[in-house]
């Protein structure tokens, strides 16, 4: 048992953390009937995964603010985002993986594990470290880094009340024109209309847009959504 | 004392007699405030796992994240990007920081400086590693200063006071270029031993193909039956002769590229991001 710890029926309280026993309502295990689902009642899957993703808002962080953006994230990613358009801007391939008509589902799946990975704690004791537990904090500092953006990109777009009219919300959310922004790599024609321009908005764009880039990348490498 | 100290002597013994033979009788805890601390406790919440293979079977697998180039940028503590204000992982910015000139004949007594390999002492600020951004904006250098020494009272210095090079921003490419080559053209035959002779996930093929627009991609392939996914950059600033060198000591090649290792290569892999960055 974790040493200085107060320990109730459903957790352990140790000096820096609340640590949740009973794990099973957070945890999706029977995953078989969800694929067998998947084909006739797409909406009802999604709903479902919807919910598991809400009931780790908990975990995310203790403050409120983060835990909002994680909903209003969580919330774009189910009911906005066109991601094929975003990943084909990065990508430039035919689709790979994502053509396959599970590939919602399976990349869904991935990106819930994902972010169970980020919130989960597993006891070390002295000398005896464990890999599990450093690829956890790994993912722990890339949540938190995204979320960090992404309350940027909700910010920006919040500014002005008609938030759909607003050029942030275009940029970042509708058209991706901050992944656009890297089309012009190695090519001197376009390289030379990139170059016309100084002007906040298009650093702004550059700045969060390697940032976006690198998340496809890796999405792409690991099967997530994120 | 006597009687008096003999008579409550006495008191206290039957007292705590009395206490063994029959506990008290109180009423099961029910406050919430104790049965369910968790709630109150205000401390980060997270699912305990008793142990690993619990873990697994919970779907909660080792990725292997640090093997992955994109995992370790994306995981780097944030800081704040000089030109924009906006957060971002620190490995894809470039560092600047203040050095004191050593040469007398200098009228500053400090000169800025843009670091490769970033430093972790002393106070530093973060600008968009991208030489034509930076080259446009660069009349605003004087606010990409790390700020805090000028309020310090530890070193009180001016803005007139720092030196900025007036090839800071190039000689930070030329520099990284430089260390670039070098690290491709150290990996020696002893190193390429070291580690496995094979391709794996996540490794990055170093190309230098001029005609291609992409400077990153990633590639599928099928290598002994396993579905991979490698990392392509494609670097044409090699001249000829650097290229056939660079070729001739790494002895693993795929195709026509030079394969660096995910998990060896790290530091060489993070010098060619940093300069493919640089460059676009």
């Amino acid at each position: 048992m974790l040493k200085n710890s107060i320990v109730t029926k459903n957790a352990i309280i140790t000096s820096t953390n609340t640590l949740i026993k009973n794990n099973v309502k957070y945890l999706l295990i029977d995953r078989q009937s969800l694929f067998a689902q998947w084909e006739n009642e797409q909406k009802s899957c999604l709903r479902i995964l919807y919910r598991r993703f809400a009931r780790l808002r908990p975990f995310i962080s203790n403050r409120g603010m983060v835990r909002d953006t994680y909903m209003d994230y969580i919330r774009y990613k189910f009911i906005k985002e066109d991601y094929s358009l975003k990943r084909s801007l990065v990508l430039k391939d035919e689709g790979g993986d994502t053509l396959h008509p599970q590939y919602p589902l399976k990349s869904t799946l991935k990106t819930l594990d994902f972010v169970t990975k980020a919130v989960s704690f597993i006891p070390e004791r002295k000398g005896m470290k464990l890999c599990i537990a450093r690829d956890n904090t790994i993912c722990r500092q890339i949540m938190k880094n995204l979320l960090t953006i992404e309350y940027f990109k909700e910010e920006v777009s919040r500014w002005q009340k008609t938030k759909r009219e607003t050029t942030a919300y275009i940029d970042y959310r509708l058209k991706f024109n901050h992944l656009k922004i890297f089309d012009c790599e190695n090519d001197e024609s376009s390289k030379k209309e990139c170059k016309k321009t100084k002007d906040k908005r298009l650093i702004k764009l550059r700045v969060i847009g390697e940032f976006d880039r690198n998340i496809i990348f890796m999405n792409d490498m690991l099967g997530t959504r994120l | 004392m006597g009687h008096a100290g003999n008579a409550i002597k006495k008191l206290l013994d039957t007292r705590v007699t009395a206490l063994k033979h029959a506990p008290l009788d109180l009423p099961p805890i029910t406050s919430p405030l104790l049965i369910s601390f968790e709630r109150w406790s205000d401390k980060r919440k997270k699912l305990f796992f008793d142990d690993e293979e619990t873990m697994k079977s919970s779907n909660v697998h080792n990725l292997n994240l640090k093997d992955n180039l994109f995992a370790n940028l994306l995981s780097a503590p944030m800081r704040s990007e000089k030109l924009t204000r906006v957060k971002l992982p620190k490995d894809m910015l470039m560092q600047l920081n203040l050095e004191t000139t050593e040469s007398s004949s200098s009228k500053t007594r400090l000169r800025l400086n843009a670091t490769i390999n970033h430093k972790r002492r002393g106070r530093s600020s973060y600008v968009i590693n991208s030489c034509r951004i930076l080259d446009q904006n660069r009349k605003m250098v004087n606010s990409w200063l790390p700020m805090p020494p000028s309020i310090s009272s530890v070193q009180y210095f001016e803005i007139p006071d720092v030196e900025i090079p007036t090839d800071l921003f190039s000689k930070y490419g030329d520099d990284l270029f430089a260390i670039l080559l070098k690290s491709l053209e150290k990996r020696d035959s002893a190193h390429s031993t070291k580690t496995t002779n094979q391709i794996n996930d996540w490794d990055v093929i170093l190309t230098n193909d001029k005609e291609r627009n992409s400077m990153v991609a990633l590639m599928k392939v099928l290598i002994n039956g396993a579905d991979n996914t490698l990392i392509n950059f494609n670097l044409p600033s090699f001249a000829e002769n650097e290229w056939e060198e660079i070729r001739k000591v790494n002895n693993l090649l795929y195709e026509d590229g030079v394969v660096l290792k995910s998990n060896g290569d790290e530091n060489t892999i993070k010098l060619l991001y940093k300069y493919i960055m640089y460059s676009i």
